[in-house]
């Protein structure tokens, strides 16, 4: 019988070797952590989600019912759906004007123009926007750590947040394309943005992404995979994603390179959960059914009681 | 500090990456000589034949790909670290391509290579060579030349950038798009465009992409093919394929040594000897497909046939470590996990077993090491090794679940 962990005690292990400083100072990590039985399953959402909530780390749950991870792209569209994009823009805008020798202003719901003349003393946002725009060009537009597409989609966001009023409904368009749910590219001329986000891009959009995140303030990124529909050969109709194995065998090989990426993504911790069947090693749909995820996560050394909280795999239980 | 982290976490999944290969640098000078000259002779000559690496399962193979795309870029080389896979499977020449794009790493430059270069490379005085070249000598099919135009047409925003970037990042070309496009900007009739032939696009995808890298000031463009071993999993036809298509990207005859790519690829040490002595592929391939009538099968056998030459007879063999390299690298591991975590461990258990690969090591050096410093206790480490399966497997051939 193989040793397992606690949920408390792994929880309390990955907060400290991973989010408390790690994924802040721009590490990244992907870890599989399996729950042995329902109860702990359940147990384990919760437990990530108010870690992250306490450290200031933006948190996705992605279930495997609701988004095809067999494709990267709707990876990033499942996180960039989750994601506070106005928060994000006012995160940025505010390390833009500290950058730029102004006091940040207090949230609100004018224009971050105006809330910034407030807080700075001055009656003319236009004017008081000046000083910004070369310092938003320089950390954004130039930011050469993004990818061309998004940092110009940032800086969009950013001078529509400014201005506010009809700039407004920019965000929303820009967030739509981040999303996956812009239906037609003729919107994106306006902005100048090449492409739509497919798999070509996908992964690039992502590693900028978690770069925006820390740049707009935050400390990190958790995101959550539940692939517990991962373990289910379903028949007829379904009303929610179904994974064939050829599905579960593409989800794998999506997750094998979300861990290659890891040193070009920043500031992020992925927690993928899968079900309790995913370590049976005669199980068609487990780990052994992808040599090249198997080799990457698989716990080929572990101990005969202690387990390694740090493992790429890790197998828990609240009994 | 963080470096070291990084370093330590990935090599925790056994996969090195950049900061794991900058703690631990590649041990293996043969190769990296060998691989400095063939990118030598790319940037002076223009093509050069590839090299092959092979050597036990998780005995650092890798890890020495992930060095040397480090050294391409620092030369100024775009580089593509592939790793063969069910999304990437060796005996698809367009998928080998469309993989190459996406995994490619500027020197200068994060994001898409394709989208890149066609901003890039208007106005710079070799793209205006390569222009020319394109459209007048005819080297390519039409519809390369009908992109080039098109991108210096539309310089920016609008669909056709995306239609093109598409195109050369590997999907098929949509025809009357292009045609469209073409009207627009007063070029109809300019080009003979019809579908091409998806065989012969294929065929010149990597030189075009390459003769475009280069066009647009980079040095050439480097291909890493890893985990090239999972070619034991296909059918024989998809293992013969896949042999042509070494041929192809590393240059082995004279046709596909002038398209101007720098290959490695890196396979297991026991593969020749039990794919093609023990199944039989030597002398399988020749006797099911050179006297097939149809063409693309006969067709096979002879790049096939150099590819598994070159595998069994010139591949270089990573140096092995002995125990005094095993303990070198395992103590100035410790230093480096030391530094990691800022807390001082143990000296590694450099276990003196026979056989076992340096990833097994790694990874129980560092299990231990975690565990000392979580528990004060080392525990009672087993190790499960895993080895490599060479069964055929239908399910890593199948088409991907959704087909864009």
């Amino acid at each position: 019988m193989t040793a397992t962990i606690s949920p408390g005690d792994w929880l309390e292990h990955v907060g400290r070797e991973y989010l408390h400083q790690f994924v802040p100072e721009g590490g990244a990590a992907v870890k599989f952590v399996v729950p042995m039985n329902e109860h702990t399953r359940r147990g384990l959402f919760d437990g990530i989600a108010e870690m992250a909530a306490a450290r200031r780390q933006l948190l996705v749950r992605i279930d495997a019912r609701d988004t095809r991870l067999y494709q990267i792209e709707h990876l990033l569209f499942a996180i960039a759906r989750q994601l506070p994009w106005a928060d994000l823009t006012e995160g940025a805008l505010r390390r833009v004007a500290q950058r730029s020798g102004l006091t940040p202003p207090e949230p609100g719901p004018q224009p971050f123009a105006e809330r910034l003349a407030r807080a700075n003393d001055e009656s003319d946002p236009a004017a008081v926007a000046v000083p910004l725009r070369p310092q938003l060009t320089q950390l954004v537009f130039k930011n050469k750590e993004l990818t061309r597409d998004f940092r110009v989609a940032m800086l969009h966001m950013c001078n529509a947040a400014l201005v506010g009023g009809d700039q407004t409904a920019r965000l929303g368009l820009l967030a739509e394309w981040l999303s996956g749910a812009l239906r037609h590219t003729s919107a994106l001329k306006e902005f100048s943005i090449q492409s739509r986000i497919t798999r070509v891009n996908a992964r690039f959009i992502l590693e900028s992404l978690t770069r925006w995140i820390t740049f707009a303030g935050y400390r990190g990124l958790v995101v959550v995979l539940d692939l517990e529909e991962l373990a289910y050969t379903r028949r007829g109709v379904v009303t929610h994603v179904k994974y064939t194995k050829n599905a579960v065998l593409d989800c794998y090989e999506v997750l094998r390179q979300c861990i290659d990426s890891t040193d070009d993504l920043a500031s992020i911790l992925l927690v993928a959960v899968p079900d309790a069947s995913f370590v049976d090693e005669n199980n068609a749909r487990g780990v052994s059914a992808y040599s090249a995820l198997k080799f990457r996560v698989y716990d080929e050394v572990r101990d005969r009681h202690l387990v390694n909280p740090c493992a790429s795999l890790v197998r828990v239980s609240a009994a | 500090m963080l470096m070291k982290r990084r370093a330590i976490e990935a090599l925790r999944n056994g996969v090195p990456n950049r900061d794991a290969v900058r703690v631990l640098g590649c041990g293996q000078p043969r190769i990296e000589e060998e691989f400095r000259e063939r990118l030598s002779k790319l940037k002076d000559v223009g093509s050069t034949e590839g090299l092959m690496i092979q050597g036990g399962f998780g005995t650092g193979k890798s890890h020495a790909l992930e060095y040397l795309k480090h050294v391409a870029l620092e030369e100024g080389f775009v580089c593509s670290h592939v790793v063969i896979s069910k999304e990437t499977p060796a005996f698809d020449r367009a998928k080998l391509y469309a993989a190459a794009v996406e995994q490619a790493v500027m020197p200068d430059q994060r994001g898409p290579l394709m989208e890149h270069l066609l901003m890039k490379a208007p106005g710079r005085p070799a793209y205006g060579e390569f222009f020319r070249r394109v459209n007048q000598d005819k080297q390519y099919l039409p519809v390369f030349g009908a992109s080039l135009w098109l991108a210096e047409q539309s310089k920016q925003g609008g669909d056709v950038p995306e239609m093109l970037a598409q195109f050369l990042s590997g999907a098929r070309p949509v025809i009357p798009q292009y045609r469209a496009a073409l009207r627009t900007y007063g070029g109809q009739g300019t080009f003979d465009l019809t579908a091409p032939p998806a065989a012969e696009l294929a065929r010149q995808r990597f030189a075009f992409g390459s003769a475009l890298i280069k066009a647009c000031g980079y040095k050439g463009w480097v291909i890493l093919l890893d985990e090239v071993e999972l070619i034991a999993r296909y059918s024989l036809m998809q293992r013969a394929k896949s042999y042509a298509n070494l041929t192809h990207l590393l240059g082995l005859d004279q046709a596909s040594a002038e398209q101007g790519i720098a290959t490695v690829a890196a396979i297991t040490d026991d593969f020749a000897a039990y794919v093609f002595v023990e199944r039989g592929d030597r002398h399988e391939i020749r006797e099911r497909y050179a006297h097939s009538e149809r063409q693309d099968l006969s067709a096979l056998v002879t790049p096939a046939e150099l590819a598994m030459n070159s595998l069994e007879h010139r591949a270089m063999s990573l140096r092995p470590l002995d125990m005094e390299a095993l303990e070198r690298i395992a103590e100035y591991l410790r230093g480096v996990y030391q530094e990691a975590y800022a807390q001082a461990v143990g000296p590694a258990t450099v276990a003196a077993k026979g056989g076992r690969a340096m990833r097994s090591h790694i990874r129980r050096w560092i299990h231990e090491w975690d565990l000392e410093r979580l528990y004060g206790n080392r525990g009672e480490a087993e190790v499960d090794e895993i080895t490599m399966d060479y069964t055929e497997d239908d399910d890593l051939t199948a088409e991907p679940a959704e087909t864009p």
